[in-house]
């Protein structure tokens, strides 16, 4: 505005809306709540008192400095630091042995042992005091802690650790309070008001009350998350499922056809999109596995595509010897006699019985090209006599699984025999590797259930085991960035899909020396498909069929599908599947334990020892019993024990404050002088239902008030008036006098009017205005 | 932007916790929407509670100088307003140019007061009109307006120096004054009476009709044959006052108030003219004392002394070259002339200097 400037109150400094008592308290829970975040880490323990008490402290002493003895706080800081520096010095190698286990406990996620690390909680606490109080009150940037904290709740779960309901508490306490008290004084020109402690007091009661909003809302957010945990948890799926539907269906990924080993971390979410279109001669009675990827290797996020190149490598060089004395021209003729060498078994030993030799024509949508998706016990043909060329990508010849029936005794020696058992003995050492250090509970956990053998019983068993640890969903949530896929399915969350389950038990198999591979395509039910007018049977295939399970190696078919996923196994007609279902598992030995356990570390002779000992214990009929299942599924704590503290720390938080204003303003009531009295008289006496137009000099005033306030005379009411308006206008000289009698009046009208009030209302005349 | 941020982190916070399906993080998701939602009833409430009442009104300040305003805050709820921000309009009434300042607050529960203040720095009027007030809550999330109708003007008056003027009949007019007293008591002036007329400003107190003023409970005056003479006239030409920088308005004014300053010392009265294009004639104001000055001053200000629709300045011109030989006419060039002849001519840059040192004998 040229040549008008308009002169308000000066410009705050960072610190001067921080003065109140009140920031002291929420400092001292911000610290807390960032202490409190190490306490969630297992296997990390510490005095918890002694490492408070230091933060407490620490920080009263700096505020306590800051505003009562600024000139002296400069000095305080430094020397305060230095003398941590000497504690530092002094105690260097205790530090530094409990640093050192912090950080090998970082990296490994689990240790052997457990150290108390109290002493460097403690200067931890001290420093974080520091650097908290340097930010907030020296720099005076709230936002810059601000989105450290919020980044720290929200990111730290994705490294697996979990903040606590108290850690969250406090450092939302702690981000509401100093945002709030930031607001207050924020504002390039502000008004000026009558006295800076007034204003003061003033940003420490808003902070306050915005506290105390945010820990009612917290214990109501408590009660509706205990008792609408699923709803909100379905709520935020949908959200998210309608999300990266829409998100997946824009850029074409729904179109992208199942073919990888990817071990997903997130939620599966299905559009239904359709992908195959599948064609049968027969309606099955069996449920199809329609495999587009087999999974060799696994490397902790993803199985790395299987190439029985190399196996074939080494049996194609193993050829015209007595170990293989057989003459395949080339190494591509041998695979693919090979892969069709069950099916052809099986057609020279079912002669007579062709017509359970079923055709199977498989075609893309969209006219896209995708991956070959193969039927078991199959081999690929042009479709002749079943469908024309343009209908179809390609088509196959195969056998339902019940209808495998070769007998290694049946056949003669020949070229069959020997390239199956070269074969199998080949992929035994291949197909049986597993990464134990991925996945060291997974092998602990087998290595204690080694009775079990035969591949029927092993199935039975991982069946077994997967039905006891885990539940089948499609929403398990996300898997923390440092945690194993399956190892966190299968001792931590028990939740997850069928790439989960499948993951589980191909390394089970591999682990119980069955061999076996992790694979990945489409499953059609027989109740997917519609009898056609020429007799056949279609099958529309959607991304909701994809499916994952693990395949095993069984001497007389190969390589056969087990299903293992729950909401699949119904309906399955896997070999495997129906043969374990005569197993009886009297006794799984269910270990591995929770997130961080500590596992004993065994050289391979102890391991072998154990395991024999084991071996022995577990015929023992006292112990046929199963182990409680849910032993390993994490606790959820009380549903009860949060909200009780929560209401606990409300009520604290409220009583406290309370008695400390009131018996501040009590005192200051003895010493303000008889204006300031009659100030709050009319505020008292306004609260209680008088008429806010008087200011107390109008001529009608005394008449007014002893009219309303019976025990009060006119004359007293006049001479209250008049003492205050001396006061104001008189000499100079303050009568002592006038302000004992204007007090006296204060206090018997407080005395009577709070009589008079509603229960409600005198929490409030006692406990928030305080007036009596 | 807040706002958003906020919502982000609602967002993430209860993204992250539903995806890890952690019961701590869905709590603070909950609470945050929960508290979200309280702010925002929390700032229709403070709306409702709150009230800014500034004390607008009419004042006069020299320039340069503070004059403060208070504004009256009353908070009718039992939480106290942590922010609320008063919404300002200011500007000079003969510049188009409005600023709008904001002005931050907090208030406490009841009745508190606080205070702005406001300096020009060039002479003329001030329109203050306080618009609005805005009321936040806690995390200044929401803000909602509440409208308010108050409005003052704040006249800047020049700086308080009187010109050092010497008037050749100064002792007679003394004299003659004396005389006047002497004989001026109630009901015994020698001096014709010649109507009894509404008060003006700068009309004696002594010549109040009392009976007049009880009767009609208006103040009357008593006109006299010689009340009809003022002792000095002051015309001033304001021909092209629109082509005035606001730094030469301020020494045109500057040297009207020194110079009525310096003809009062002499105590007589002094008439001011000026053509007014608003009222379409020639306005005076008769000057008798002090506050009589800033009167005069603020209805000088309030003069329309631009010729509207781009006329000429010409009847403001003729208006002075009529006036009377023994007026004192004073253009917007600084000069000072008198029965056609130029007295001094000041000068701008040295302006002030210039009356607080040198004397004018005329």
């Amino acid at each position: 505005m040229s040549g008008i400037r308009i002169v308000s109150g000066k410009k705050n400094r960072g610190w001067d809306s921080l003065r109140s008592p009140v920031t002291l308290l929420f400092l001292i829970a911000g610290v807390f709540g960032l202490l409190l975040f190490c306490r969630g880490m297992e296997g990390i323990s510490y005095d918890a008192w002694k490492v408070y008490f230091a933060a407490a402290v620490t920080c009263t002493a700096l505020w306590y400095f800051f505003f009562y003895h600024r000139k002296q706080f400069v000095c305080f800081f430094l020397a305060s630091l230095c003398v941590l520096g000497v504690v530092i010095y002094i105690w260097r190698e205790e530090l530094w042995e409990q640093a050192s286990y912090i950080f090998r406990f970082i990296r490994e996620q689990s240790l052997s042992e457990s150290v108390t690390v109290t002493g460097l909680m403690i200067l931890a606490a001290m420093l974080l005091s520091y650097v908290v109080f340097l930010i907030e009150f020296i720099i005076g940037n709230h936002v810059v802690l601000y989105v450290l904290t919020t980044l720290l709740l929200v990111v730290t779960p994705l490294l697996g650790t979990y903040p606590a309901v108290e850690t969250i508490l406090f450092i939302v306490l702690f981000q509401a309070a100093f945002w709030v008290l930031r607001l207050s004084g924020a504002g390039r020109s502000r008004l000026r008001t009558e006295r800076k402690a007034r204003r003061d007091r003033l940003t420490g009661r808003s902070a306050l009350a915005a506290g105390l909003i945010l820990l009612a809302v917290f214990g109501a957010a408590v009660v509706l998350v205990n008792v609408f945990s699923g709803q909100l948890y379905t709520f935020i799926y949908r959200a998210d499922s309608a999300v990266q539907r829409q998100v997946r269906h824009a850029t074409g990924a729904d179109r992208v056809m199942v073919s990888g080993g990817t071990v997903s971390r997130a939620n599966n979410y299905q559009t239904g999109r359709e992908h195959l279109t599948v064609r049968v001669s027969e309606l099955p009675t069996e449920t199809i596995y329609l495999k587009g990827f087999t999974g060799g290797d696994y490397t902790g996020e993803r199985w790395e595509s299987a190439d029985d190149t190399s196996v074939f490598i080494t049996l194609y060089e193993q050829q015209n010897t007595d170990a293989l004395p057989t003459g395949f021209s080339s190494l591509a003729v041998m695979q693919n006699f090979y892969e069709e060498l069950y099916y052809g078994l099986n057609t020279r030993e079912n002669l007579s019985s062709m017509h359970v030799r079923r055709q199977m024509a498989v075609s893309y949508a969209d006219d896209s090209y995708g991956p070959l998706y193969t039927p078991y016990f199959s081999r690929q043909y042009d479709g002749a006599g079943f469908v024309s060329r343009s209908e179809m990508n390609y088509a196959f010849q195969y056998y339902e699984g019940k209808d495998m029936d070769i007998r290694e005794s049946d056949l003669q020696d020949g070229p069959y025999i020997q390239i199956m058992g070269a074969y199998e003995e080949a992929i035994r050492q291949v197909y049986t590797r597993v990464p134990e250090e991925l996945v060291p509970r997974l092998t602990y956990m087998c290595r204690h259930n080694r009775q079990y053998e035969t591949p029927e019983e092993v199935t039975a068993l991982i069946l077994e085991l997967l039905n006891a640890r885990a539940v089948y969903t499609l929403t398990p949530g996300w898997t923390p960035m440092n945690k194993n896929p399956v190892e966190y399915f299968l001792f931590e969350s028990g939740r997850g899909y069928c790439q989960h389950f499948a993951s589980a038990a191909t390394l089970m198999y591999r682990l119980f020396g069955v061999p076996a591979r992790y694979a990945t395509g489409y499953v059609v039910q027989p109740s997917d498909f519609r009898q056609q007018e020429d007799g056949s049977y279609l099958a529309e295939v959607t991304d909701r069929d994809a499916h994952a399970w693990p395949e095993i190696f069984v001497k007389d078919t190969g390589w056969t599908p087990v299903e293992v996923t729950p909401s699949q196994a119904e309906g399955s007609g896997s070999v495997i599947n129906f043969l374990a279902e005569d197993i009886s598992i009297d006794h799984i030995n269910n270990v591995g334990g929770a997130a961080g356990s500590v596992l004993p570390d065994m050289s391979p002779e102890e391991e072998e020892e154990e395991t024999d000992e084991y071996d022995e214990e577990a015929l023992t009929e006292e112990e046929t019993a199963p182990p409680e299942v849910d032993e390993e599924i994490p606790e959820e704590s009380s549903p009860l024990l949060i909200p009780a503290l929560s209401l606990a720390g409300i009520v604290i938080l409220l009583v406290l404050p309370a008695v400390y204003l009131k018996r501040v303003r009590r005192r200051r009531l003895d010493t303000m002088d008889c204006r300031k009295v009659f100030a709050r008289f009319l505020d008292m006496v306004r609260f209680c239902g008088f008429p806010a137009e008087y200011e107390g000099g109008e001529k009608e005033f005394p008449s007014v008030v002893s009219a309303r306030l019976p025990w009060l005379t006119e004359q007293e009411a006049s001479d209250m008036q008049q003492a205050v308006s001396r006061r104001a206008y008189g000499p100079g000289t303050p009568d002592l006098e006038d302000d004992a009698f204007v007090r006296d009046i204060y206090r018997r009208s407080a005395k009577e009017l709070y009589a008079g009030l509603k229960w409600y209302q005198k929490l409030v005349f006692r406990y928030w205005y305080v007036f009596g | 932007m807040r706002n958003v941020l906020f919502i982000l982190v609602i967002v993430l916070t209860g993204y992250i916790g539903g995806m890890y399906q952690q019961p701590p993080l869905m709590m603070l998701f909950v609470a945050e929407i929960l508290f979200y939602i309280i702010m925002f009833l929390l700032c229709l409430l403070f709306r409702h509670c709150i009230q800014a009442e500034p004390a607008l009104r009419h004042g006069a300040a020299e320039k340069g100088s503070l004059l403060w305003w208070d504004v009256k805050v009353r908070n009718k709820g039992i939480l106290p307003v942590s922010r609320f921000c008063l919404h300002v309009d200011c500007g000079y009434r003969q510049e188009k140019d409005v600023r709008r300042k904001f002005l931050y607050g907090s208030a406490p529960v009841g009745e508190s007061r606080q205070r702005f203040g406001l300096r020009g720095d060039h002479c003329g009027l001030i329109d203050l009109r306080a618009g609005w007030v805005r009321v936040y809550d806690y995390m200044s999330l929401f803000a909602m307006k509440k409208k308010l109708s108050c409005a003052g003007t704040v006249a800047v008056l020049p700086r308080d120096i009187a010109l050092h003027v010497e008037l050749p009949s100064a002792g007679w007019s003394q004299m003659d004054r004396r005389l006047e007293q002497a004989v001026d008591l109630p009901g015994e002036t020698h001096n014709e009476l010649r109507q009894i007329r509404e008060y003006k400003t700068g009309d004696s107190f002594r010549h109040i009709h009392w009976n007049q003023t009880a009767r009609t409970d208006r103040l009357f005056v008593k006109e006299f044959e010689k009340d009809m003479e003022p002792f000095i006239e002051l015309y001033l030409d304001t021909a092209g006052y629109a082509r005035l920088t606001m730094e030469q308005a301020d020494a045109f004014y500057q040297l009207v108030w020194s110079m009525v300053k310096g003809f009062l010392r002499h105590e007589t009265t002094v008439r001011v003219c000026w053509y007014d294009y608003g009222a379409g004639s020639l306005m005076h104001a008769d000057v008798m004392d002090e506050a009589g000055c800033g009167d005069m001053m603020v209805e000088l200000y309030a003069a329309v002394l631009v010729p509207r629709d781009g006329r000429s300045d010409r009847p403001s011109m003729e208006a002075a070259l009529s006036a009377r030989r023994s007026a004192y006419i004073l253009g917007l060039d600084l000069g000072w002339y008198r029965d056609g002849q130029l007295l001094h001519r000041f000068s701008a840059e040295g302006l002030e200097h210039e009356i607080e040192t040198d004397v004018f004998a005329v």
